[in-house]
């Protein structure tokens, strides 16, 4: 399940597609369920990074460095397999927290996953959520029991 | 740039000075209040956004080294396994706090004489009751009267729902034969004096979009701003200035545009929690006080308490709607929390029941531990996690040592060259010993509830919101930095009000405790104000 949203950022195509794929190896799409290269998905992701151009910019070139080295050829072309070889494990470990951290945030706040997973799809200002009384005769052995202060005197 | 002088100058614009303020107010002396940051925008708080968790992680970090935000000052805190949780801004740590509000025990002041450790406060639980009192009339305290570990307390609300997580826990507690009792809140369960009652959002440790949270900013300062209180923000403090005979004459701040303002005042109170108010008297070097303003006992920055923090989770096989509610208010239990030698430690804590997270801090979390990988099993095991994990945090009773200690960086400084804090901090035996009981502790409870797994975290890092103790109250200038009325031994005019002049720091939350010695402190100086430098 995917929209059709096309990524726009201010990384180059090229870039965008390396972070697409490995989006895509975090979380990865299905029949049901978005993936976290979704393109509405990837957008807020790519927009978090933004923040951090230099960081992602050095992680991919060293990825791709990574991939020819071990491979002889880019990342993007790579099987998943292959793929899953490099990621996560030898990402940049500053650029892999970031990465989790934005792409977790932005498929976890997208409607479509919010309600796959029994939430509303909706911050919680301003409309809360309604938790049931409490019964508080579920306190009768706690008063039983009497008093626990220490005295002092 | 000077001024004519003030009559009070307060530094700080967290719980404990607004409290003051509030308090002064009726003197109708003229009182300013310097704070570093700015207001808080309740628009901006993290639970209006749909990135909530997002904006916890970033922009409302409870850690300012994280955060760093024009208001926030560097920590070194690299020789400390806790790390700061601050907020700089109107209503300082409150903005952030999780608004559980329990008083210090009776026994809290006299540790000395109970149990043979650290020292006994010079003040005890009845001189503070009535303003603890009146701060819980001000604040609104949600909660439910009667309970058998404290003496008879009045509470103005409902208590907080406790939601399927709260009675899962309270069927175990009762299982085990142990104490619990509903929190006592520092939030609105109903409409209390003009505030809009809480609507269970969830993270209340990163500001309540609905204004229900009793944060300094949202209760005290307004009433002490219609009363005349002038509160400048984004001023901050450089050091506290002193005259020939060794009074204090004023501060010396930075303003908006960074341009030192010289200001003078009658009487100085300081207000900027534990951590900032050694540096800033550290920072306060002079002749008279080569050691740093009011250091004659060399106490100032010693002494530092964190209240070393445990948190042990369950994972369980049903739904729990874990994040929804106040996620740090809910059930506190006392069983542990007074001294039992057989235990092998003094003193206790007390347990807290963590409602759990959203679904992004669970991937987060659960990645970190190894538990979802990334891959087509990631929903999956995402969903095994998330609204089915909760548990208990310990808040331990952390002795006095003088090794626990605030000094300044020798390079370390913040953004206007003022040199910051260092924390060297280590967890005592004592409250080692102490996790390790809580952490098996809260096993058997979760266990009780039915946990199908329990997980053991031991001691949080990112925990140190209680910053007490680095400017002691005591009767003995020898040994102490204040008196029994928060007036510094060594400068008759300077007052210190917040958390680090805690003699001992309980086992529990300290935010009560610090807004009614903020209260009882302004009541000693309108009762001795024809003779308060004497």
């Amino acid at each position: 399940m995917m929209t059709k949203e096309a990524p726009t950022s201010m990384f180059d195509p090229d870039a965008v597609e390396r972070l697409r794929q490995i989006a895509e190896l975090m979380i990865p799409s299905s029949a049901q369920s978005p993936g976290a290269s979704d393109p509405a998905i990837l957008n807020r992701i790519l927009s978090h990074l933004a923040g951090s151009y230099s960081l992602v910019q050095n992680a991919l070139a060293a990825l791709e460095a990574k991939s020819t080295e071990r491979f002889g050829t880019g990342f993007c072309v790579l099987s998943e397999y292959q793929q899953r070889e490099l990621c996560p494990n030898h990402l940049e470990p500053q650029f892999r927290a970031q990465f989790e951290l934005f792409a977790a945030s932005s498929y976890f706040s997208d409607a479509r996953v919010m309600i796959e997973l029994g939430m509303q799809a909706r911050p919680p200002f301003p409309l809360g959520y309604e938790l049931p009384e409490t019964d508080w005769a579920l306190l009768e052995p706690v008063r039983q029991r009497g008093s626990i202060s220490r005295p002092v005197d | 740039m000077s001024s004519d002088p003030v009559d009070v100058l307060i530094i700080g614009a967290g719980a404990s000075a607004a409290a003051a303020a509030y308090s002064l107010s009726d003197t109708r002396m003229h009182i300013v209040c310097l704070e570093q940051g700015d207001w808080p925008d309740p628009a901006d708080y993290p639970s209006a956004h749909q990135e909530t968790e997002l904006r916890q992680l970033t922009d409302y970090h409870i850690n300012p080294n994280a955060r760093q935000s024009n208001a926030d000052y560097p920590i070194n805190e690299a020789n400390s396994p806790i790390k700061v949780a601050n907020y700089n801004g109107v209503g300082g740590g409150t903005v952030l706090y999780a608004a559980h509000f329990p008083r210090l025990h009776p026994s809290d002041f006299r540790v000395k004489t109970l149990d043979g450790m650290a020292d006994d406060w010079p003040i005890g639980y009845s001189d503070l009751e009535p303003y603890y009192a009146e701060n819980d009339r001000v604040i609104g305290v949600a909660g439910l009267a009667g309970d058998p570990a404290y003496p008879p307390k009045e509470v103005q609300l409902p208590p907080v729902p406790l939601g399927q997580v709260g009675e899962k826990f309270a069927h175990a507690f009762n299982k085990l034969g142990w104490h619990w009792w509903p929190s006592d809140a520092a939030i609105a369960t109903a409409e209390y004096d003009g505030r809009a009652p809480c609507k269970n959002l969830g993270p209340c440790i990163s500001g309540c979009a609905q204004g229900a949270k009793a944060s300094a900013d949202v209760v005290y300062w307004p009433e002490a701003m219609r009363r005349g209180i002038e509160l400048r923000t984004k001023c901050r403090v450089r050091e506290i200035t002193v005259n020939d005979e060794g009074f204090a004459e004023g501060v010396i701040y930075f303003d908006e545009n960074g341009d030192e303002v010289e200001l003078k005042a009658h009487v100085v109170i300081v207000a900027c929690n534990g951590v900032g108010t050694p540096r800033l008297l550290l920072n306060s070097r002079s002749k008279l006080f080569p050691d740093g303003l009011a250091n004659s006992s060399g106490m100032v920055g010693k002494n530092l308490m964190f209240h070393p923090t445990a948190s042990v989770k369950g994972i369980f096989e049903d739904r729990l709607d874990a994040y929804m509610g106040p996620n740090g208010c809910g059930i506190w239990s006392k069983e542990f929390y007074e001294t039992d030698a057989s235990r092998g430690f003094v003193r206790g804590y007390t347990f807290e029941v963590a409602r759990g997270a959203g679904p992004v801090r669970t991937a987060l979390e659960w990645m970190g531990r190894g538990r979802i990988e990334w891959g087509s099993d990631f929903r999956t095991e995402h969903e095994k996690l998330f609204d089915r994990t909760a548990g208990f945090i310990t808040i331990c009773e952390d002795l006095p040592e003088e090794h626990n200690r605030v000094t300044l960086d020798p390079e370390l400084t913040d953004r206007h060259g003022i040199p910051a804090p260092k924390i060297d901090y280590t967890v005592g035996e004592n409250s080692t010993r102490m996790l390790a009981h809580s952490v098996d502790r809260c096993a058997e409870l979760l266990e009780a509830a039915g946990a199908r797994e329990v997980i053991r975290t031991g001691l949080l890092p990112h925990a140190g919101w209680h910053l007490l103790g680095t400017a002691r109250m005591g009767s003995d200038p020898a040994t102490s930095v204040v008196n029994e009325w928060g007036r510094c031994h060594d400068v008759r005019n300077l007052f210190i009000i917040d958390g680090s002049i805690f003699v001992t720091s309980g086992g529990c939350n300290p935010t009560s405790t610090i807004q009614a010695l903020a209260l009882y402190i302004s009541d000693q100086i309108k009762q001795r104000l024809a003779n308060l430098f004497d």
